[in-house]
């Protein structure tokens, strides 16, 4: 029976001293560069979060959804580590890569055009390390862009934590167990 | 990924999967390759890193990260004795197939193009078209 989850998104912490917020265009000068090759960066909220360090729990876990998610869907509308665009107001400062990606329409996993949030089914994070920043700022960010289905992996609480109906200014949070 | 899925069997693929190299490089190495091949179930690893003699074969894709695919991760790889290793270079549309790793680095390096097939040293049955591996570049991109 799932549960409703009632915990209220964590307000952005406060920046003290302001830090430098990257854009999409900085990055793409310093990827193009290539002194951050391979360093697995992904831009949220203008920091460059570091996507290193998975551990084995996280690798089983998105390695056995993935391949669920390719029965139910097809093989051709699901990607893996994918970058998405999010909100065009947040797309400057945005550009989550989350660990699948479900299309709406068969072949579209096989675009080689960037991901628009309304052409996504579903969008899907494991957490084992991550949770709350998935619960929140990642939350907030695919609901602003009216992505219509979350889901977080809870490896560690082995729980599905889904969430629907996004809405742009307050993300309902709805949980199964 | 799918056709990787299909010659090995599920349980021995892994996308975005850490890795340990060779001991003197793991200090300040923990590679995440695209995609791995496990010589036995991934299920067996829970919860350290797949070594390099666990692998049959890694993968990794580059767009933009070619030339650092095939120095420096390749130097990486020969290092810990990963003994094959495949860069799908997507803007040239090539397989680039990395064998017989030594300290020194891979020695036959062997380029396929798309109209050309490649097996996996381990799964010498299951051969892969090149070009099945890429969008179709004229028409989509």
């Amino acid at each position: 029976m799932p549960v409703a989850l009632t915990i209220a998104p964590d307000p952005p912490a406060p920046l003290i001293p302001p830090r430098k917020r990257w854009t999409r265009a900085e990055c793409a000068v310093l990827e193009s560069s290539g002194i951050w090759e391979q360093q697995k960066l992904e831009l949220i909220d203008g920091e460059l979060i570091s996507k290193m360090g998975k551990g084995r729990p996280h690798v089983v876990a998105l390695t056995r959804i993935l391949y669920w998610l390719m029965d139910v869907f097809g093989w051709d509308r699901v990607n893996p580590a994918a970058p998405i665009d999010v909100a065009p107001e947040d797309n400057p400062t945005n550009e989550p890569e989350p660990d699948a990606i479900v299309f709406k329409l068969p072949g579209s996993g096989l675009q080689t055009v960037q991901p628009q949030p309304g052409e996504l089914a579903l969008v899907l994070e494991v957490a084992d390390t991550t949770l709350r920043f998935d619960l929140t700022v990642k939350a907030g960010l695919y609901a602003r862009a009216g992505i219509v289905e979350y889901w977080v992996v809870d490896v560690n609480g082995r729980r599905l934590i889904v969430h629907r109906e996004p809405c742009a200014r307050r993300l309902p949070l709805r949980g199964r167990l | 990924m799918l056709w990787l899925m299909d010659t090995f069997g599920r349980d021995r693929v892994n996308p975005e999967s850490p890795i340990d190299v060779a001991p003197e490089d793991n200090p300040s190495n923990e590679p995440q390759p695209d995609l791995i091949v496990l010589k036995r179930a991934s299920a067996s690893f829970q919860s350290g890193a797949p070594q390099p003699g666990d692998l049959a074969l890694v993968v990794e894709v580059a767009d933009t990260t070619l030339r650092f695919d095939l120095t420096m991760k390749a130097g990486l790889y020969a290092r810990a004795g990963i003994v094959e290793y495949w860069v799908v270079d997507v803007t040239g549309r090539r397989l680039i197939v990395h064998r017989e790793p030594a300290p020194g680095g891979y020695r036959p390096v062997a380029a396929y193009g798309e109209s050309e097939k490649v097996a996996p040293e381990a799964s010498p049955q299951h051969e892969l078209l090149v070009g099945d591996i890429f969008p179709l570049g004229k028409e989509i991109s």
